[in-house]
């Protein structure tokens, strides 16, 4: 049963890993249609594409309960494993360094999604273009149902543009953070290991 | 308690003892159970271990502690009195 498990924890990592490329290439190439394909290669990449999800939320899962998947994970990503008083030395001065290096980023990120930048250009007043910058919340406090940048000319003739620095939903960011936190543990980390800082 | 610019500076002998039984570094750190690295960064003292490792290479070279690892004492800075 232990084998079979392990098995398929297996296939489910791999499934996971080698399908991302496909699945990027698929919401790339089906990013202005409306409706899901019905038929086809485009429904096949579809139904595999729901197997995928399902295998990538089964991966937080397995970091919370498969000891064995969570040591190789962080070894693969440090470069080492903890098999020593050292070595878990080295983990505990990583983890401080890229907690408070995420902790500032995330403090710097918040702020400028809550930034807002305000462009009104006024045709009677020869073109005038004013520029305000503000602090607007409301869009934390709906953040699944985030519009467009509105757009609006007023009935006087005024263009005002109005928009966040920092979309505070923009997949990339989530990205990002993901990456500089990979990256900061990984640099600490390889900083310490080989005894080069103090 | 040192303070900081007071701070104790522990060396250690554990390259000539190991030199003396005639032990690799990976051979060392099999037998008190860390890593090669471990034992490298101890030896270039860039690494204190910890009290527990201090032990089991004291048992393994079966010497006191205070022959493995020597406490170098801090310069005192000299305090001269003005009249």
């Amino acid at each position: 049963m232990k084998k079979v498990m392990s098995k398929l924890h297996k296939c489910i990592l791999w499934y996971a890993g080698l399908f991302s490329p496909v699945m990027v290439f698929y919401l790339y190439w089906t990013r202005n249609q409306q409706e899901f394909p019905k038929a086809g290669f485009l429904w096949f990449i579809n139904q595999l594409g729901l197997l995928w999800i399902l295998c990538v939320a089964y991966i937080p899962l397995a970091l919370l309960f498969y000891r064995n998947f969570r040591e190789s994970l962080l070894s693969r990503l440090a470069g080492f494993r903890e098999r020593d008083e050292r070595e878990q030395l080295v983990t505990a001065h990583a983890s401080r360094a890229t907690f408070l290096l995420m902790l500032a980023l995330q403090i710097i990120l918040l702020v400028f999604s809550m930034t807002t930048v305000d462009l009104v250009r006024d045709p009677n007043g020869h073109g005038t273009l004013s520029i305000g910058v503000g602090i607007d919340s409301s869009q934390h406090l709906n953040p699944f149902f985030l519009k467009p940048t509105p757009l609006s000319p007023s009935p006087s003739g005024h263009l005002e543009i109005h928009h966040f620095l920092i979309p505070p939903n923009l997949a990339l960011i989530l990205l990002m953070l993901i990456l500089v936190q990979v990256g900061a543990f990984k640099l600490f980390s390889r900083r310490r290991y080989e005894g080069t800082a103090n | 308690m040192q303070s900081k610019n007071n701070k104790l500076k522990v060396l250690n002998r554990l390259k000539v003892l190991r030199a003396e039984k005639e032990i690799t570094q990976e051979e060392l750190a099999e037998k008190v159970g860390v890593t090669r690295v471990t034992i490298n960064c101890i030896e270039r003292g860039v690494y204190l271990p910890t009290l527990e490792l201090g032990l089991a290479l004291a048992r393994f070279f079966q010497k006191p502690v205070e022959e493995i690892f020597i406490v170098e004492e801090p310069h005192e800075k000299s305090h001269v009195e003005t009249a």
